[in-house]
Formats: C-alpha cells, structure tokens, sequence
C-alpha cells in the first residue's frame, strides 16, 4: 500500500510517501522551486518521494489531500461575497484540485480528501507515539474549522468540537503581525521574537479584539478586521483601539510596537492555556498533541508544556499546512487498511533529500571555488570545523537529509559560538541579513541539556523555549528574557551534528551551538549543495561544510560573482501574498 | 440588499454546493452571487497606488523632486533599460523620450550602440550640442500596458516629443485576459481551426493597438506635443520556423502520415534545391493545415528558388505571422495584424509613423530584409539602426520645422559613431546564442560566429573555448571556473547579455549545435584539437560516472528555449516524434526505464530507436504503464547516442470535446501525443 500525502494550493505545499504506513520521505515544495512558501501542486517534492521510496507514479494506489475542497469553496465564497470575479470563480471549482491532482501531478488514481484539521491532527498523534491523547489543533483557517478539539486512541481520531472562521486566534496573530508591519504567513516568528523586549501594557485591547464563549469556544470582534473584504488584515478600528497607525513594513520599531508584540504573545498563552485545561476537563487524558501553524508558537509551547494539565505533549515538527500532507496520508492508510499506521515517535524530522560525497562531487563538478576534501577522515573534518567556530567563524553546515518543516534541525544549518557577544548581530546582519532583534536557537548535546537549560525531556524539534541556567555566558542565544527555543541532539538522531558538539564541547567546555537556518531572508532553507554554495557566496558565512567537503571563504574570492548574482541571478520570490492571509 | 452574516453562510454554501453541481456556468453563478450583497461590499474599486508619479521606470523621484535616480533595489531590472543613473526633471535642451520595446533598446551592443545614441549624434550634429536631449526611456519586454504607465509618469519630464519603437511585444499581451476569454458560443472540437483562432488573435491585436494609440493621443498630441510610432520590421530572409513551431498539427489518422511525409519531402527538396517538389509538397501541406507556418515558409522558400521575390516576401510574411498562434514560446515579431491596426489608426489620432517594412524592404536585396539589418529576429544591426535613425531624425526635424535637411548629410553623422571591434565581436557571438537557444539552425549560428571571429579573432577564440567547457558541465554556468574567466575577461561584456550563462533554473541546456559551432571554428583556427568538445561532453555526462541519469532534464530532451509556452511539469509530447540523448563509454550494456502514457489518444503504441535502429515497438496505455528495457552494448556508440521515439496513434480523442474559451481552443489544436512521467537510462 503506496500512499502519497499532498498539502497545496494555500501555502507551503509539501507532499510525502507512506509505504506499507511507515513514513519514507517529505518535503516541502518550495525547497525545489526555490519559490518561499511555494503552494503549487508539489510536483518536486513527490519526485523526489517517488525516488527515495524506489516507486514511480504508476505505484500509488492512493492520493490523500489534506482538506475537502467543497467545504473550503463554501467558505472561500463566504469569504469573497459578493466581490468574487469571474476569473476568480473559474479557480474556485471543486474540481479544480482534482483537475491539478491529474494535470500537475500526473496522478490519475483514487484521491482521498481528509478534512484540513482532522489532517493536522492526525499529523500530530499517529507519528506521536500515544497510544492515546487529546489533540487541540490551531490554524489560521482551513475549510470553516480554525480551531478543534479532540482524541485519539488507537486509529481513531474524534474531532468533537471546532470553532468556525472568521473566529480564529491564528488569524489574531496574523492580523497583529499585519499590523506590526511584518509579513502574514511569515511574520509571525518576528512577533514572537520581538515580544520578550516589550511588556503587555495591552492586555485590555486583545480582551475587546477576542472574546472568550463556553467551552472550547471563543469570537473575533469582527468590527476590527478586515480579512474577509480581501483587501487587508485590520480595520481602522484597530488603530483607533491601540491608538497608534499601523507599522509601515522596514520603518523603525518603537517600544509601541514591541508592547503591542508582548501583549499579543501573551494573550495568546493566555487563551491556549485555558483551552488546553478545557480540553483536559474533556478528555481526562494524560497526553496532548498538538498541530496547525499556531503550535508552531515555541514560547507558548513552553508555557502549555510547564503549566498546562498534561503529562507530556507532543508537537509534530512541521505543525504548519506543510504536516497536513503526513496527516491525511495516515488517514487514508487507516481508512484502507484498518489499521493505525505503524510509526513510533517521530524522531527524527529529517525526512528530505541527502547527497553522498559522490553525488556533491558528481553536481559541483567545474565548480570555481576551492574545497578541501575530508572523505578519508571526516572525524579531522569534525575537528577541524569545531575549531572554525571556537575562532568566531560562521559555519553553514550542510549534512545528510534535509528537514522536513520550517525548523533546521542541524542537517541545513547555520551554526556559530553562542558566547560571542557579537556574534548575533553579525549574524542577523551579514548572513541572514534580517532585523536585528531576532533571536538564535542553541542547539544542545542531549545528555548535557538539564547543565545549561531548564528542560525536563528532550527537544528535538525546536519547539519550545525555557529558561537558560547555564553557568556559561551564551548571548548570542539567550533571548532579552532569559529565555532560548532548545534543540536537543544524540547519537542517534544526528551522529554528524554529535560528533561536533562534542569536538567543540572538548576545545571549549560548551556543548551548545547557535543553530539557524541555512537561508537568506526570503528565501527557502537550502536543498541541494548547489543551493548551498548560492546562498554562501551571497552571505558573509566563513565556512562551508558539504558532507566530508570544507570551503572557506578566505580560499575563494567570491565578491565578482556575488555581485553578478545580484544582478543576473535569482530574484527572491514570494508566492503568497505578504499583506493579507489568502482567503480566496 | 444588506444580510446578516448567517444568511451570507448559508448563501455561500449553496453556491458552493451550484457549483460543485456542475449544473451552472460561470455566469449563472455570478448572477446569482448578486443576490447576497451586503453593507460591506462598498469598497473602493481600487486601491490607490501611492507610487503613481514617484518612478519613471527604474528611475525614483528624489526628495526634491528635481531628478529621478535609479532604484538600487530594482537592480535586477537595470540590464532591461538604459544604462542613466540620473533623468533630471528640467533642461535646457529639446527633450525628446524615446521609448518602446528592446528594438529600441539595441540589443546585443549594450549601451555601446544603441538608437538613442545614434539618433541624439545625428540630432545635436544638425543643430549643434545644444539642440536636443534624447531621454532612453526603451525596456526589453516592454508591454503596451507598461508603456502607457511608463509614459503616464514621463509626462513630468515634459517632452517636446515623442518617439515610440514598438509592435513586437504586442502578441505577449494577449496571454492574460485574451486566452482565458470566452467564446461568444462553446464550439465543438470539429468546428476549430488554426485559421480561426488567428482571426481571434488579429481583432485582439487591432483592439490593443486601438486603446495604445488612443491613450498617446490623450497624453501626448492633444498637449501639442508630437509623436512618431517606429513600426518594426522582421527579419524574413534569416529567421527560421522552428522545430516547436513546426509541432504536428491537429490531424488524425491517414492525415497524420500524410503531414509527416509531406513536411519530410519539401525539406528534402528545399535542400536539394528542387523548387518544384518543394512548392507541390507544401501546398499539399497547406491543404491539410492552412494555418501552419511551415507551409508558408516552405512556399516561401520554393519562390526564393525560383526568384519570386515578392511572392517570396509575401510568404514569408505570412509564415511569420502563423508563428504566434500559441505553438510555442516564440520571440517577438511584428505581425501584419499590427501592423496594419497601426497604419489605420495612427493618422485617427495625428501620430506619424515610419514603417520599417517598407523602410527596409527599399534598401534590402530583393527587397527581403535579412541578416544585412538584423542580428536576430527584429533587433537591428548597426546598418540597420543608422538607416531607421535617419528616417527617425527626418521626422523629428520636420516636426520641428527643419524641411531641407539632406538625407546624405544624415546618413554622415549616423556613420560617425560606432561600437569598438570587441564590442562587435561579442554583439555577433551574443546573438549566435541567442540564436541557437531560440531554436535556430547551423546556418544562422555560423552566420554571427563568422561575424564574430572577422571582427576579434583573438577574443572569440577565448570566449568560445570558456563558453564551451561552461555550458558542457551539468553545473549551473555562472558557478564554474569557465565563467569567472569570462567574468574576469572585461571585453567579453557579458552584461550585455547575460541569459548567455543566466539560465533558468533547472533548465540549462547542452547547447549542442552552437557548441558544435563554435567547436568547428575553434578547430579551423587551431585553438582546439577535433575530438576534445566530444570528449568534455563524455567526460561530464557518461551514464558510466552518474549510474542513473534522468533523460528528462532539459540538457537531455530539449535543443532550446523554444517550448510550447504552456509547460507541464513532466513530459509531454506535442510532435509525434520524441528525441532524447545520453553519453556512455558503450564499454557496457545500459539499462533503460520509462513510465509513459497515452491518454488522449486512441491505439496509441511507440516505436524506441537508438542511434537510428529500433529497438522497441509497444502498444500505450491510457494510465501509466512502467516499460524497461535493455540497451546493448552493440547498439551503442562511445560518446553521445540518441534515443528516437515515435508516438504512434491512430485517432486522437478529442472529438467529442468542447471548446468555451481561447484556453480550450488552443489546447484542443495542440493534442498531447503521449506523456513521459519518468525516464532515466542506467548501468
């Protein structure tokens, strides 16, 4: 039983491949196309599946899509009433997925359309290893659902209770994120970096904008928002209730703006906490999953995790849209099979394409830059790099198969010492050329974890934060409030990036790294080792590790060639709109 | 009507649940969509653009709004226009904005030679250098939408006149509103025609020409000032049909040979110089598709023979304007349809034109023009560029009351400036490449190489040996060694063109015939040994080194850009022939696998040749069906092989489809053969 799982056509399409129900391969589309947020149909991204299951298209029995598309029409024309064009209407049919399914993916066999949150819930319990546990899944929107309640034991997952759209706590943020002068869909993360400098003096105007109903309910005060005309995300309302005009996007940001961003973050906590005992009274469970682009939020993670009634809680590293497609695959292998499909825990988020030395070879043949080649001795090559970052060097650190969801968890990554004062900055600026506010994750030897952070279990995706206790000074980690997002590794999960902490674990006494992505703003995380040598030429990274290869840049002069890529080269793309949640 | 947000839930799940019915059309369901209109649905048409005003192309106002500076942030869109970096509002000068499409630009000269330049020497010679200032406001690519933009926001630099260059873009705008345009009634598959859906197109051109010229009118003439429209001109005599553009019509059946065999025979004759076969197989050809550009050109090329010069214009004019029919990508064109719109409406609305067509057919041998005014398609040549800047500067210093200039005067100045040797040199090999990834054969690739090595010798040869290795390794170009030392190597100018190692992402390509070109030029003047292009391509791409490779990438399955413009995302086989290639040591048998289907037509089967000796013959299927298949090692030939497939049909399924808007009509007059969703050969 070959089933490809396919999220598209909203944003940040992925697809992957369960054969026999074990998950083989995901990955998100734009990390092919090189389009950020990519929401075609994800035709790379299943080749690349197809390749790395060994089957063709002609093996599928099975195509699951992560929502019904009568449902979203219903709501995408409520949305669009009574404004929607013809040429609008000619996208909106129904048909239209089925139609793409065949005529962008070839595939012409039996599709099966799971609903988008019981996709996103599945994406959470079936790869969390409980054999039960509530599941409470927040989004922006998906067909009418933006947030639902539910169980799941065994192979079964009950949904018993959704709050419809346009109430949605994930499109609050947005909205706020809107507001603040950032990106929707991709802002959020800056709001919630931005949060820890400012403190809720506004707790009042979030208590008029969402106001709590019984149960697992909750309503937008709809006066404030514009979403629905299509046109932005707030009304003029919401300047008039804070106050102050909206943030023009690049324009200084004032303690106004940071406030706004504290007292969002923590509205936010707020209110999942409190949903999150609801669904504790309901259910009585010990275990929660969680998914939907809101459980992406690693600081109220945190806080839900620390505070919240259950036991342990589970977040599927790709809890946006892009997990929707392992969801709806495991529904459809329940619903042909009977049977739950046989994951453990999901350890390892590492689902995407790996290069051998001999393929990096192979495809960087002709290559103007000079490498030094460690096949014969990569543990030299580890020891070496180790002491590249005890020097203060940026290393982009490119290793085995790529993750799948919107963390670099160590296999696409940037990595540089966490005690330099300076390096943040550096880093915001001259490699991921981004706002300066933004914080770095650390990435941690899982065994040395309880020494420097206030962690009880291990956090292998990134998505939570805690205090930092640790007795060495780490600035470029440790957030304004003390805090930092922690990725724990080991042996198992990541032998490469293991073997590199402790190498400068032994030359420093610091068993932790900084870890970001290994992009550029407005691009999508690395794939492919040619995308890799792209995105160091056009950033101020000193090192650059391609499996067992080394390049420095104090070997190459890469200034004539960065600057005809600027010229000539790529453009940076996005395929979402960054002003307003794609309603319709 | 205002209702309450319940009611509008419930309005919009019955919609949903009409459309998903499939009982309503588009129509139906916007008539009743009127029905639920509530309080918020009085929104302004428009957002307003705060930048109206604020750029004039690349160029930002400045604070004191006293100049327009070019934006550091629209980098990326420099190389499209002049290279100014400063429009100040006011001068002292007559200012004169030329603008229009990369014809104005000059192409392939950079902003060493182009029309502006040319015509601003020839101005300032007559009246002295306080007589004019040319402002290049001229973009690749521009679109007649972006034009009137442009020219909406140019206002403020207050032009006493205007010159326009344009008229080969003007089809690319057909491709948003114009083909997801509804029919006035849904035909039937039968009813549709090539012939029928230019006509569709010409009314569209004359319609778009009308709105252009009407809005200059608006803008420009009714403010006193003038404008001249420099209509284009094609190059007839050099600029070939292409594959892609010769793709097999829609014919079923014993037609479908029929074409094959016919297109087969007038090629034959055309190289054996035997105008009477040629011309008899490509009116039968023409009886079976009469709107097909090769038909036209075959003609054409049977007239040339027989030195039929004006039947052999009209020909050719008549394939070109068959080109842009949807088949292809294609480049730009002036099309007779244009053409002609701009000559009916031009003295509507008190706006001159020059007419390079007959401009150049006055001065071209036999009255084609070809490459002795062209460097490709439509962009000019020097000659070229001096003879339309005459004609230009004629018609401004008429406007301006200067009458009894002489002509030969003018032709004097415009000889006085021209581009340095090196500058030549690369303009040729630029628009060598430009040819060859255009789909263009042998003859016109050797044409500009010839060119080029007559003006630099010593830089060709340098060029041509990096540019070789560059497009031969499977890495993307501008990351190879090759590369820097074009890069490094300041005479080769690749900012003037830089799609030569910019391609698109995915989709480089071997470049086999421009290499093979510049490979025989490179041996001629004994710079390379014989066999060493052949042996790099080995060296880089032997199945024996990869283990798998995937004969879908474009390096393996194309010869050029020129692709039909509504790509899918694996394979799809318009033409009934296929061709593909790989490289081996042929020290081995290899493995070949292919996942194929035939869905939209009916019997279909294929029959798999390499190096020209079959191999396979199997009957398709409607759904994907796996084939795999063995090469042996006595079929193979050290170096690059060729993989032939024929896609065999009998019918295609189309009959009883119906066609509602241009989308359809299109689709419908260019079946899908067979489709390849994966196809790598292995050791």
């Amino acid at each position: 039983m070959n089933i490809l799982g396919i999220a598209a056509l909203y944003h940040d399409a992925a697809c992957c491949i369960l054969k026999d129900g074990h998950l083989v391969a995901a990955a998100q589309e734009e990390r092919f196309t090189r389009i950020k947020h990519d929401p075609d149909m994800p035709y790379h991204a299943m080749q690349y599946c197809l390749r790395e299951a060994g089957l063709t298209i002609a093996d599928i029995d099975m195509l699951a899509y992560y929502e019904i598309p009568r449902l979203k029409l219903s709501r995408q024309l409520y949305s669009g009433l009574p404004e929607v064009s013809n040429e609008i209407l000619r996208h909106l049919s129904p048909d239209a997925v089925e139609r793409q399914i065949a005529e962008k993916l070839g595939y012409d066999g039996p599709v099966q359309f799971v609903p988008h949150h019981l996709s996103h819930a599945a994406s959470s319990f079936f790869y969390s290893g409980f054999k039960e546990s509530a599941i409470f899944t927040v989004d922006g929107v998906g067909e009418w659902a933006t947030t639902t309640y539910g169980t799941g034991i065994g192979k079964d997952i009950d949904l018993f209770e959704e709050v419809h759209y346009p109430h949605s706590i994930g499109l609050l943020y947005s909205t706020i994120t809107s507001y603040l002068g950032f990106s929707v869909n991709d802002g959020e993360y800056k709001v919630m970096g931005l949060a820890p400098y400012g403190n809720p003096r506004y707790m009042d105007c979030f208590r008029e904008l969402l106001m709590p109903g019984d149960g697992g309910q909750y309503q937008l005060n709809l006066p404030y928002f514009d979403f629905m005309n299509s046109r932005k995300m707030y009304a003029p309302g919401l300047c008039d209730l804070f106050q102050h005009a909206a943030r023009l996007p690049e324009s200084a940001l004032e303690q106004f703006h940071k406030d706004v961003a504290k007292s969002l973050q923590v509205f936010l906590e707020e209110v999942l906490l409190e949903k999150v005992k609801y669904l504790h009274r309901k259910t009585g469970m010990e275990n929660l999953c969680m998914a939907g682009g809101v459980a992406l939020n690693c600081v109220a993670n945190g806080r839900i995790q620390r505070e919240g009634p259950f036991r342990e809680l589970f977040v599927q590293p790709a809890a946006n849209d892009a997990g929707c497609a392992l969801g709806a695959a495991a529904v459809a292998y329940v619903t042909a099979t009977g049977r739950r499909p046989p994951e453990q825990r999901l350890a390892n988020a590492c689902l995407g394409p790996a290069f051998s030395d001999e393929e990096i070879r192979n495809s960087l043949r002709g290559l103007f830059m000079k490498a030094r080649n460690f096949s014969n001795n990569p543990q030299q090559l580890t020891e070496k790099v180790a002491t590249l970052l005890a020097s203060g060097k940026v290393v982009g650190w490119f290793q085995g198969r790529m993750e799948f969801g919107p963390r670099a968890l160590g296999a696409r990554s940037i990595l540089a010492d966490p005690r330099d004062p300076d390096m943040r900055n550096r880093i915001n600026a001259m490699v991921k050329k981004r706002e300066g506010f933004r914080p770095f994750a650390p990435v941690v030897l899982e065994e040395k974890m309880q020494a420097h952070f206030d962690l009880n279990l291990p956090s292998p995706f990134m998505l939570q934060t805690c205090q930092v206790r640790s007795a060495i000074d780490l600035p470029a980690i440790t957030h304004v409030d003390g805090s930092a997002r922690v990725q724990t590794v080991n042996e198992q999960t990541n032998p490469a990036l293991t073997s590199l902490l402790k190498a400068f674990d032994r030359i420093t006494g610091c068993p932790i790294l900084l870890n970001t992505s290994f992009n550029v703003r407005g691009e999508p995380i690395v794939c492919t080792p040619v995308d890799a040598i792209l995105c160091f030429i056009q950033t101020d990274i000193d090192c650059l590790v391609l499996g067992n290869y080394l390049f420095l840049r104090e070997d190459n002069n890469l200034d004539a060639v960065a600057h005809i890529y600027g010229m000539y080269g790529h453009q940076h793309k996005e395929a979402i709109s960054s002003q307003l949640y794609t309603f319709i | 009507m205002s209702v309450s947000e319940a009611t509008r839930k419930t309005a919009a799940d019955q919609l949903a649940e009409f459309i998903a019915s499939g009982e309503g059309n588009v129509t139906d369901v916007l008539e009743k969509m009127k029905a639920f209109k509530t309080d918020n649905g009085n929104i302004p048409q428009q957002l307003r653009n705060d930048n109206a005003g604020k750029y004039i192309g690349i160029w930002k106002e400045d604070e004191q709004g006293t100049s327009y500076i070019r934006d550091r942030q629209l980098m990326p869109e420099w190389v499209k226009w002049a290279g100014l970096n400063k429009i100040p509002v006011s001068t002292n000068k007559e200012r004169l904005l030329l603008t229009g499409e990369s014809v104005g630009r000059g192409s392939f000269y950079g902003n060493e030679y182009s029309p502006a330049i040319i015509l601003q020497h020839i101005l300032n010679s007559v009246a002295g250098h306080q007589g004019s200032e040319i402002t290049d406001l001229a973009k690749s690519g521009m679109t007649p939408g972006e034009m009137l933009s442009l020219l909406e926001n140019a206002q403020a630099l207050k032009p006493s006149q205007v010159v326009i260059m344009a008229g080969n873009n003007f089809f690319y705008g057909l491709y948003d509103d114009f083909i997801h345009g509804s029919l006035p009634e849904p035909l039937a598959a039968g009813e549709l025609s090539g012939r029928r859906l230019k006509a569709w197109i010409d009314e569209a051109l004359d319609h778009q020409v009308h709105v252009l010229l009407q809005e200059l009118h608006r803008m420009f003439v009714t403010a006193g000032i003038p404008v001249t429209f420099v209509i284009p001109a094609f190059n007839l005599a050099g600029w070939k049909v292409t594959q892609q553009e010769s793709c097999t019509p829609a014919l079923s059946g014993e037609d479908l040979l029929r074409w094959e065999q016919l297109l087969e025979t007038a090629r034959d004759a055309q190289a054996q110089g035997d105008h009477e076969s040629l011309k008899k197989a490509a009116e039968a050809l023409l009886a079976l598709d009469a709107s097909h550009p090769a038909s036209y050109e075959c003609l054409g090329e049977a007239a040339l023979l027989q030195h039929q010069w004006t039947a052999a214009r009209q020909y050719l004019e008549t394939a070109r304007d068959h080109t842009l029919l949807f088949r292809s990508v294609g480049k730009p064109r002036i099309l007779s349809s244009v053409r002609n719109a701009i000559l009916k409406y031009a003295p509507q609305y008190h706006i001159d034109t020059i007419d390079l067509n007959t401009l150049l057919a006055a001065n071209a041998k036999n009255g084609i023009p070809g490459h002795d005014f062209f460097m490709d398609y439509c962009h000019m040549n020097m000659k070229g560029i001096r003879l339309c800047m005459v004609a230009v500067a004629v018609t401004i210093l008429h406007q301006r009351g200067l009458q009894h200039i002489s002509l030969d005067m003018l032709h004097s100045y415009a000889a006085e400036i021209a581009p340095p040797r090196d500058v030549n040199c690369m303009a040729h090999i630029y628009a060598a490449i430009h040819h060859a990834h255009n789909g263009q054969g042998n003859d016109n690739i050797m044409f500009h190489l010839k060119q080029a090595f007559s003006f630099s010798r010593e830089l060709a040869t340098v060029f041509c040996k990096s540019y070789i290795t560059m497009v031969t390794y499977r890495l993307s170009s501008p990351l190879t060694r090759e590369f820097m030392k074009i890069l490094e190597n300041t005479a080769t100018c690749i900012e003037y063109y830089p799609e030569a190692a910019f391609h698109p992402r995915s989709g480089k390509l071997l470049d086999l015939a421009l290499t093979d070109a510049m490979s025989n030029m490179l041996v001629e003047a004994g710079a390379i040994e014989p066999a060493a292009t052949a042996a790099l391509r080995l060296s880089e791409h032997a199945v024996e080194l990869h283990r798998v490779v995937d004969l879908l990438e474009p390096a393996y399955s194309r010869s050029s850009y020129d692709n039909y413009p509504f790509p899918s995302n694996y394979y799809t086989a318009r033409d009934i022939r296929s061709s593909f290639i790989f490289f081996t040591d042929a020290r081995q048998s290899l493995h070949g696998e292919m996942i194929c289907r035939c869905k939209h037509a009916n019997n279909g089967a294929l029959q798999l040749s390499v190096n020209g000796r079959s191999l396979l013959t199997q009957p398709l299927s409607k759904r994907w069906i796996p084939l795999s298949f063995t090469i042996d090692q006595s079929l193979l030939t050290t170096g690059m092989n060729r993989i032939d497939i024929i896609w065999e049909q009998q019918s295609i399924d189309s009959t009883d489809q119906i066609a509602e808007n241009i989308s359809d009509v299109i689709t419908l007059l260019n079946p899908i053969r067979a489709e390849i969703h994966r196809f790598t050969i292995s050791i």
